[in-house]
Formats: structure tokens, C-alpha cells, sequence
């Protein structure tokens, strides 16, 4: 199937932001861009709503990207019936956003799993319960990074062990001097 | 000022956990908030330490009762990324088994619609016509809810003559049920007064909040994936997008229905034009390194799957956006303004998914100690004395054709 709209909205978003040119790519009906900062994402965003008719959002897929975090937008255009996914990456060490649910407020508890499963804090977002942890889930523990293990969760206690990090291994015998006698040969 | 009262989290109307805290002014919803997330089962980071083909296991377990459309949007983006082309003649089962789906959760549905308003008459007729869809299912999977037909490369089992003969006549017997069922919801003026006008969403509202499926289609929304972004073999299969225009509760009623009469057309198509062919195809067990959303149409409308491959054989990231979870976000716009007597007709015209049971059961004597395991025929025939010794005895009307 041919989809004119997919290859023009690509056409438009490499004339618009050229500097995002490599990081744009189509298959088919989906459009995807990615290495956005949040600065660029919110520009990008500003454009392919008002400027293109991507009117339709239906979720928000948090990513672990080990140096960054990730938010990945699904946009669609309803009268095209064309997919696009934006990706915001985030520091890791200060995962910080401006959410999108006082736009779209089906975005609502996406936004919150962002929260809960990957510690991002998102701007703008309700005030809200936990979701979809339980609300007794302990700070600091978010559960969808690479580096949280469930194997280290006790769940009676509701407490997070780190496993002690493997111990150095230990120094090498130092090489043997020259003076070392050898064996006799046999 | 208005009383505020909570609905839930235990069986706010269906059995499923969910908290709907409203606040009345007389019996008038003026405000309500959705507390979800009581059954969180970390399903996405299992996924993460199993391989692709236990995965398949998981996902198909996300639903209790449209387990099919979910691994089949995680086997073909998969699929997808490892740059397989399945059969055709597997992607024709894909469809049937698919739309078998479709009526068996439509007419539960129907079922518990019908309950929530004092219908129990509809409730058991629907439920009654839905076991044959579910017999059907179980003798293509060899399961009622999770069929394990899919796997990635194609579909794990074939259809012989005989099967699809059963399947044609289960059909027929759906679609004469059909009549009287669409027929009562058009006519009947009790029915169409309770539902009228209950939950209204408008088109625009269903667009803002991301509604999907029959409840977005009964607001005269023309969104399905089948159409717009074709998977399987729906790109060859006939059939019309259903909506309605009533923006309510009603119009859901009269969407769901037709949905039913569409995927009866779609399965007699699929019979009669089956290819011939094999139904799997191998697929390297390390899937190159990628990310793909894959889309299917549920019987509650799109499902997309987010899946990234690092190369190994085991995904890096699985994501599950299922139909209700899009759906939630237009309850409370639905009830806000509406009666409270109202609410659970309103909760139960999103249909959200609530598990179903497996057909074997483990029952354990606490007495002595012993156990048993009940297979389908036995915990039927169970069930059937259970009633008998307390005096509903349906098995003289088990001995009827009909029955």
C-alpha cells in the first residue's frame, strides 16, 4: 500500500528540523524520530500538531537506554491513518520532561508510568496517586531500569538489596624474577 | 455540597479491580476519578528475562479474553523484525481465529451488559451462544481462552476438512441467533430506553480522549486497524467498518452487534478461501537488533505492542498498550453528568477485560489430603449435579437438540 501522507510528513519534518535529518526514517504508514532533546521535542511536537494535522496521540513507551532515558510519543494523523512516534531522551541522572497530558489527557496515566517504572518527573503532570505501582512502593525504585533486579526486591518487606558488587580479583603473583632459579631441566 | 462515595476497588460492577470515587449532588455524578493499576503483574519486565517463544506465553496472557490478538501483534513484530514473511495460509488463520474471538468476547459482552440492567434473560442467552464459539476455539486450540495458536513464524496448528466444517456450522447457528438479537436491540423499547442517551461521548470528545474500538466507533469514529494499517490476511478479507452515531451506551449495543454479524461474513470468506499451503516457517531464535510497534484491532479495539530486539534472543523491551487501557480516559468524561444508577452500565460499555478460567481446575480435599484434576468434561458434568442435588436440574433439558 502506497501512503502519500507518510512520505510528505517525512519530507516535512527533514525540511523543518534538519538537524534531526538522520534520525528520521519511515516503513510503510509509520514515521518515526528520534535523538530529540526535550527543547527539539517540544518544537517538533509544536509543528506536527498545528502545522500537519498529527492531531491523535495513543501512548507514551518509556525506555531504559542505559546513558539516557527515553520517551517514545505514538502520534497518529486520523484522516491519513499514518503512525508517528517521537522519542525524547532524557539524562539519565536528571530524567526531566514537560508531559503532554494538559494537551491530550489520555496521556494521563502513560505519563504516570513514566514516573513509576522509570523515575522520569514530568512537568506539568497532575498531581495523582501512584500508578501503577502500589502506593507503598518505596522511593527510588523504579522498576523498568536495566539496572534494577527483581531478584534483589523482598516483597514482604517492600525493601531493594543491591547485590554486593563482585569483589576485585585478586593481584596477580607478581612475576617471577629472572633470578628465580629454574627447574632443572629433565 | 456534594457526598462523595466510593465504587470499587472490589467488584465496582464487574470482577475486576478498579476504584471509581464519584461525587454525587443528589443522584447526579458531578465529579469522578479512576483509580486503576490494583492488578499491576510486571508482566512487561518478565519479558525481559525470558526468550521470544516463552514470551509468546506471557503476552498471551495479558487478556483473559482476547489472548489471540495479543500474540499475534507480538509474533508479527517480531516477525517484522526478523524479516520473516509467514504463510498465507497461517495468516488466514491468524484472521479466523481472530474473528471467532471477536464474537465470543462481543457476546460476553453482551451477557454482562445485559446483567448490569436487569436483563438476566439476554445475559444467559448470550452466554449460551457464546460456549459454541468457545467449543469451536477449543477444538482448534485445544483451549477456550488461551489458544496457543500462534507462534512466531506462523500458527502452530492446521484445520482439517472436518474442523472447518464444524467452524461453518457454528456460523450458521451464530448468525440465526444474530437476528433476534440485533432485532431486540433495535426494537425493543425497554431496552432502547435504558441505554439511550446513557454515557454519552461525543465524536469529538472520542478523539480527544483516545477512545478505540466499539466505544470510539459508536461515536461515529471509522477507526480499525484491520482497515487502516492491514496485518494477517485482512488486506484480502472483505468486510465495513461498523459505527453508529447514538454517541452512547446504546449505540455501543447496536456496534458491538453488527461487529458480530461482520466477523460471521469474515470467517465463512476465510473457510472458503483458504490457501493451501504449510503454516510455519522458521525463524532464527536471535532477532537482530530493531524496534517495531505492531498494531492489531481487538475485539475492544487497537492494541499496539512496542518491541525492541538487542540482537539476542530475548527482547530488550516489551510494551502493552491494550484497548482498555485507552478507553479508560473517556469513563470519566462518560459519567460526569450522568446518574449514579447509571455507572455500571456505563463501566460495562467500555467492556473492560476481566480473566476468565481455565477448563481444567485442580480441586484439593482438605480432608484427606488427596486432589483430582477436572478436565471439561468432568467439571461440566460437575456442575450439572451441583444444581441437580439443589434442585435445578437441567439435565432432561441437556437431552434437547436445541439445548
Amino acid at each position: 500500500m502506497e501512503f502519500p501522507f507518510a512520505a510528505k510528513l517525512q519530507e516535512a519534518l527533514n525540511e523543518k528540523f534538519p538537524s534531526l535529518t538522520t534520525a528520521i526514517s519511515r516503513k510503510g504508514n509509520k514515521v518515526s524520530a528520534e535523538g530529540m532533546d526535550e527543547t527539539m521535542f517540544r518544537a517538533v511536537v509544536d509543528y506536527v500538531v498545528n502545522e500537519l494535522g498529527v492531531t491523535r496521540t495513543h501512548e507514551v513507551v518509556g525506555v531504559d537506554d542505559i546513558e539516557t532515558l527515553g520517551a517514545i510519543y505514538v502520534f497518529s494523523a486520523p484522516e491519513h491513518k499514518v503512525m508517528l512516534t517521537l522519542k525524547v531522551s532524557v539524562p539519565r541522572e536528571n530524567p526531566v520532561l514537560h508531559g503532554l497530558t494538559n494537551i491530550y489527557p489520555n496521556l494521563f496515566w502513560h505519563e504516570r508510568e513514566l514516573v513509576d517504572l522509570f523515575g522520569f518527573t514530568v512537568l506539568d503532570l497532575p498531581e495523582g496517586p501512584h500508578y501503577p505501582l502500589p502506593d507503598i512502593w518505596p522511593e527510588g525504585n523504579y522498576p523498568m531500569r536495566k539496572d534494577w533486579d527483581p531478584a534483589c526486591f523482598d516483597k514482604e518487606t517492600m525493601t531493594y538489596t543491591p547485590k554486593p558488587k563482585p569483589a576485585a580479583p585478586a593481584a596477580k603473583p607478581a612475576a617471577k624474577s629472572a633470578e628465580t632459579p629454574k627447574k632443572e631441566e629433565a | 455540597m456534594g457526598v462523595v462515595i466510593p465504587v470499587g476497588p472490589q467488584h465496582p460492577s464487574l470482577k475486576e479491580p478498579a476504584c471509581f470515587t464519584v461525587t454525587l449532588e443528589g443522584e447526579k455524578v458531578v465529579n469522578a476519578v479512576v483509580g486503576v493499576g490494583y492488578n499491576h503483574r510486571g508482566l512487561e519486565k518478565v519479558c525481559e528475562s525470558r526468550n521470544y517463544i516463552q514470551t509468546i506465553y506471557i503476552i498471551e496472557r495479558v487478556c483473559g479474553i482476547c489472548s489471540h490478538t495479543h500474540s499475534t501483534a507480538f509474533c508479527q513484530g517480531v516477525e517484522e523484525l526478523a524479516g520473516v514473511q509467514i504463510t498465507r495460509r497461517a495468516e488466514f488463520i491468524r484472521v479466523l481465529v481472530g474473528e471467532l474471538e471477536r464474537i465470543h468476547s462481543h457476546l460476553l459482552w453482551l451477557g454482562v451488559a445485559a446483567h448490569e440492567i436487569g436483563f438476566d434473560t439476554m445475559f444467559m442467552y448470550a452466554w449460551r451462544d457464546r460456549e459454541r464459539i468457545l467449543d469451536i476455539l477449543a477444538l482448534i486450540g485445544g483451549n477456550r481462552v488461551n489458544y496457543g495458536i500462534n507462534t512466531i513464524g506462523g500458527v502452530r496448528r492446521d484445520l482439517d476438512a472436518d474442523e472447518l466444517k464444524q467452524v461453518i456450522e457454528t456460523v450458521d447457528y451464530i448468525e440465526e441467533r444474530l437476528k433476534y438479537y440485533i432485532d431486540l436491540a433495535l426494537t425493543d423499547t425497554t431496552l432502547s430506553a435504558r441505554l439511550s442517551g446513557v454515557g454519552k461521548l461525543s465524536h469529538a470528545d472520542a478523539l480527544r480522549f483516545g477512545a478505540v474500538g466499539p466505544v470510539a466507533k459508536a461515536s461515529g469514529v471509522a477507526d480499525d486497524i484491520r482497515k487502516d494499517d492491514p496485518y494477517a490476511a485482512y488486506d484480502s478479507v472483505p468486510f465495513d467498518i461498523v459505527t453508529d452515531d447514538h454517541c452512547d451506551v446504546f449505540g455501543r449495543t447496536v456496534v458491538r452487534l453488527k461487529e458480530i454479524g461482520q466477523s460471521c461474513q469474515m470467517i465463512r470468506f476465510v473457510v472458503e478461501n483458504l490457501p493451501d499451503g504449510d503454516t510455519l516457517v522458521k525463524v532464527p531464535r536471535m532477532i537482530p537488533k530493531g524496534e517495531v510497534f505492531s498494531r492489531t484491532e481487538a475485539p475492544r479495539g487497537e492494541n499496539i505492542h512496542y518491541i525492541r530486539a538487542g540482537g539476542k534472543d530475548k527482547p530488550e523491551r516489551v510494551r502493552v498498550r491494550a484497548a482498555t487501557e485507552a478507553n479508560w480516559h473517556a469513563v470519566k468524561h462518560m459519567l460526569e453528568g450522568d446518574y449514579l444508577a447509571d455507572l455500571p452500565i456505563i463501566i460495562a460499555a467500555i467492556d473492560p477485560c476481566y480473566s476468565c478460567t481455565d477448563r481444567a481446575i485442580v480441586v484439593n480435599d482438605l480432608d484427606n489430603g488427596s486432589s483430582d484434576v477436572f478436565n471439561w468434561e468432568k467439571l461440566r458434568r460437575y456442575s450439572v449435579d451441583w444444581y441437580a442435588k439443589r434442585g435445578v436440574d437441567i439435565r432432561d433439558v441437556r437431552k434437547l437438540k436445541e439445548f
